[in-house]
C-alpha cells in the first residue's frame, strides 16, 4: 500500500508538467491522429504503427517519447474496430471479433451506431484497464511468476472451446476451420528445438506464417473477391455522418462492459496470449450471458461492445507483466517496453524504484489520451464513415491495393503479398461454401502458443507428468474448463432440440 | 440423389482428402533432435504431435461430413456461371498485379491494376475519364502518399 501511495503522490507534479507544456498536448494529439489512421487502415495495426515511429521516439526526450507512444497505442486500438464495422475488415487483428456483429449492424443501416459502439467501448476499456493497472501493478509480481507453460496451454484450450459458439450453427465446419488454423499455425521452425514443419524448403516459411498477413487475406482480400463476384450492388442504408453514441445502450450494457474489461485484463495479463484471444474470449462470455443470444453474429450491440472493450483492456492488461517483470503479454506490449528501454526506462521489478512516478505518468497519459480520443475519434470517424456512401465496385479494388500494401508493410517481402493473396482465395471459398472464418483465425493465433506451451510442459514434467495436475492454478483452470464444456454441451443440445422442434412444426403446417 | 446432395458429398470427400494430405505431411516431420523423455511422454513432446492431432481431426470431420445429413441437406452455394467468370477475371487480375509488383514495383502496377478493375466493374455506370481520375487518385493515395506518411518503402 505504501508503494501505491508513493506513486499517487506524483500525480500533482505530473498534471502540472503536462498542462504547463503545450508541446506535450500537441504530441499526444499527433499520436492520437496517427494512431487513428494506423488503426483504420487494414493490415497496419498497433505494433506496426509504434514500430514505424521508433526512429522519431528515439530522438525525443523520454517524456515526449512516452507521450507519443501512449497516444498511438490508445488511438490505434480504438480505431481498429471502425473498418471492422464498416467494411468487415478488421483494422487490427484484435478487432477480428468486432466484424461478427459490427458489419451486420452496418448492413442493417446502423453504421453510425456500430462505429459509436466500437470506439466508445474501446475508450471505456482503456480507461477501466488503466485505472486497474495502476491499482494492481505493485502487487502483481507474485501471481505472474506462478503462471507456467501448463497453465498457458490450458488457457489456450479455453480459446479453442470458444470455437463452438463462433460457428454460426454448423459445428462440424467450425471445427474443420479451427483445425485448419492450427495446421497453419504449425508451419515453420517450431519454437523449442527448431524442428521444421510444413516449410517445403521455403526459407520465408522458417519463421512461420505471419498472422497479420493471414488476417489481411482471410478478412480483407476475401471480402473484396466475395463482394465483386456478383453484379448486384450491395446497398447500405447509411449516410456519411457523425458516429451515433447512444448513452442508454452503454448504461444497459454496464455489466457486459465491466465483465469484458476484466476478462480482457485477465487474458492480457497472461504472457503470450494477447489481445486477439481476449476479444474472442470476451465475445464468448458476452454471448453466453446475454438474454438475446440469437442476435449474436447478426448485429448485436452487446457483441461489438464486449469485443472492443476487451481488446483494449487486454492490451493495457498486457502491460502489467511487461512493466512488473519485463515479460510482455502481447506483441504491442513487447514493442512498448522495447521503446521504453530505448528512451531510458528499465521495465522490470525495479522500475518503480529507478523511475519514481512512472506508473502515475503512464496511467495519467492513458486516461487523458482516452478522454481526448473521445473528441478526436468522433471528428475523424465522420470521414471513416464515408466508406458507407462509396459504391463497393469503386471501393473494393482500392481496398485490395491497401491490403496488399499492408501485407508488404508487415513482412517487407513479396512472399507476404503472395501469402495474403493465397489466404484471400482460401477465404473466398470458405465464404462461398459457408465455412466460418473466425475459428480458423482463432486456430492460427492460439495454435502456436498451445503447441509450444504443452510440449514444453511435457518436457519439464517428463519424469512424472501427473505432477502437472497438482499445480493449484492449473487445477483451477481445469475446473473452469469443465464447467464451460458442460454449459457448451447443454447449449448445443438445447439448440438442436429447438431446431428439431421448429422443423417438426413446419412439417405439420 | 439430386445435384444438391451430390455437392455436399463431394465437399466431405475434399475435406477428408485435405486431412489425409496433412496427415501424410505430419508423418514426414522429423523427430525432435534431443530427447528429453522416452515412451509416451517423449511422444507427447514431439514437434509432430499437434500437426498429427489436427490432421486426424480434419480427416475424421471430413468423413463425418461425407455421411452427415447436415451437409446433404444444405442448399447449394450460389455460384452461377456469370459469377464464376467475374471471380476468375478478378483473381487473374490480382495474380497478374502481384507478379507485376515483383517485376516493376508498386506504383505502375497499382495504376494498371486499379485502372483495369475499376473499368471492368464500372464501365456501364461511369464515364472513362471519371474512372481514369479515380485510378490516378487511388494510385497516388494507396501506393505513394500512405506509404510515405508511415515511412514505408515500397519496391
Amino acid at each position: 500500500m505504501g508503494i501505491l501511495l508513493s506513486e499517487w503522490s506524483h500525480l500533482p507534479s505530473v498534471i502540472g508538467e503536462f498542462f504547463s507544456n503545450p508541446i506535450l498536448i500537441l504530441i499526444l494529439l499527433g499520436g492520437l491522429v496517427y494512431g487513428y489512421f494506423i488503426g483504420v487502415v487494414p493490415g497496419l495495426g498497433t505494433t506496426m504503427g509504434m514500430a514505424l515511429c521508433l526512429g522519431i521516439i528515439f530522438k525525443m526526450p523520454p517524456v515526449y517519447g512516452l507521450t507519443l507512444l501512449i497516444g498511438i497505442l490508445v488511438s490505434s486500438l480504438a480505431a481498429g474496430g471502425i473498418t471492422a464495422c464498416l467494411a468487415n475488415i478488421p483494422g487490427t487483428a484484435a478487432a477480428a471479433a468486432t466484424c461478427l456483429d459490427g458489419y451486420p449492424l452496418t448492413l442493417q443501416g446502423k453504421g453510425r451506431e456500430a462505429v459509436g459502439y466500437s470506439y466508445v467501448s474501446s475508450i471505456i476499456g482503456t480507461l477501466l484497464a488503466a485505472v486497474f493497472i495502476f491499482l494492481i501493478q505493485p502487487f502483481v509480481t507474485k501471481i505472474a511468476l506462478s503462471f507456467g507453460d501448463w497453465e498457458v496451454f490450458l488457457f489456450c484450450i479455453f480459446g479453442l472451446i470458444v470455437c463452438g459458439s463462433l460457428t454460426g450453427g454448423n459445428l462440424v465446419k467450425g471445427w474443420v476451420s479451427a483445425m485448419l488454423g492450427v495446421m497453419v499455425a504449425c508451419c515453420g521452425a517450431e519454437g523449442i528445438q527448431s524442428v521444421m514443419r510444413y516449410t517445403f524448403g521455403n526459407p520465408y516459411l522458417l519463421g512461420g506464417v505471419d498472422s497479420t498477413v493471414v488476417l489481411i487475406g482471410l478478412f480483407g482480400l476475401s471480402e473484396v473477391f466475395y463482394i465483386l463476384r456478383t453484379e448486384k450492388v450491395v446497398k447500405i442504408e447509411g449516410k456519411g455522418s457523425w458516429p451515433k453514441v447512444d448513452i442508454a445502450t452503454f448504461l444497459r450494457n454496464k455489466w457486459n462492459i465491466i465483465r469484458s474489461a476484466l476478462a480482457g485484463i485477465w487474458v492480457g495479463f497472461i504472457p503470450g496470449v494477447g489481445e486477439v484471444a481476449a476479444c474472442w474470449f470476451s465475445y464468448d462470455i458476452a454471448k453466453r450471458s446475454s438474454k438475446h443470444k440469437e442476435k449474436f453474429g447478426k448485429g448485436s450491440e452487446e457483441g461489438v461492445i464486449a469485443a472492443e472493450t476487451a481488446n483494449n483492456a487486454s492490451t493495457i492488461g498486457a502491460l502489467i507483466p511487461a512493466l512488473a517483470l519485463g515479460v510482455p503479454g502481447s506483441g504491442s506490449a513487447a514493442l512498448f517496453i522495447a521503446a521504453m528501454m530505448m528512451i531510458g526506462y528499465r521495465p522490470g521489478p525495479t522500475l518503480l524504484l529507478t523511475s519514481p512516478g512512472i506508473l502515475c505518468r503512464i496511467t495519467f497519459l492513458f486516461v487523458l489520451g482516452a478522454l481526448l480520443m473521445l473528441v478526436v475519434g468522433f471528428v475523424l470517424s465522420r470521414f471513416a464513415i464515408y466508406f458507407l456512401s462509396i459504391p463497393r465496385a469503386i471501393l473494393m479494388p482500392f481496398v485490395a491495393v491497401f491490403c496488399l500494401v499492408g501485407a508488404y508493410g508487415t513482412t517487407y517481402t513479396m512472399f507476404g503479398v503472395v501469402l495474403a493473396l493465397v489466404f484471400g482465395v482460401v477465404g473466398l471459398f470458405m465464404k462461398i461454401y459457408e465455412y466460418p472464418i473466425a475459428p480458423m483465425v482463432l486456430g492460427i493465433l492460439v495454435g502456436k502458443i498451445m503447441d509450444t506451451s504443452f510440449r514444453r510442459a511435457m518436457m519439464q514434467y517428463g519424469a512424472n507428468p501427473m505432477d502437472l495436475f497438482r499445480r493449484p492454478l492449473g487445477l483451477a483452470i481445469i475446473a473452469l474448463l469443465i464447467v464451460v464444456m458442460f454449459f457448451e454441451i447443454r447449449r448445443t443440445r438445447k439448440s438442436r432440440e429447438e431446431k428439431a422442434a421448429e422443423a417438426a412444426a413446419e412439417e405439420n403446417k | 440423389m439430386d445435384a444438391k446432395k451430390n455437392r455436399g458429398w463431394i465437399e466431405g470427400v475434399v475435406i477428408t482428402l485435405i486431412g489425409l494430405v496433412c496427415l501424410y505431411l505430419a508423418l514426414t516431420i522429423p523427430n525432435n533432435p534431443v530427447k528429453r523423455a522416452e515412451g509416451f511422454v517423449g511422444f507427447m513432446a514431439e514437434a509432430k504431435l499437434f500437426p498429427l492431432i489436427a490432421s486426424c481431426v480434419i480427416t475424421i470431420l471430413g468423413i463425418v461430413m461425407t455421411g452427415s445429413d447436415l451437409v446433404k441437406n444444405r442448399k447449394a452455394p450460389p455460384f452461377s456461371k456469370g459469377e464464376l467468370v467475374r471471380t476468375l477475371i478478378l483473381l487473374a487480375a490480382t495474380v497478374i498485379y502481384v507478379v507485376l509488383i515483383h517485376k516493376i514495383g508498386f506504383l505502375i502496377s497499382t495504376f494498371l491494376y486499379l485502372g483495369a478493375t475499376l473499368f471492368y466493374y464500372n464501365y456501364k455506370e461511369r464515364k472513362w475519364y471519371v474512372i481514369l481520375a479515380l485510378t490516378a487518385a487511388f494510385t497516388v493515395i494507396g501506393a505513394y502518399l500512405v506509404p510515405l506518411a508511415i515511412n514505408l518503402r515500397l519496391p
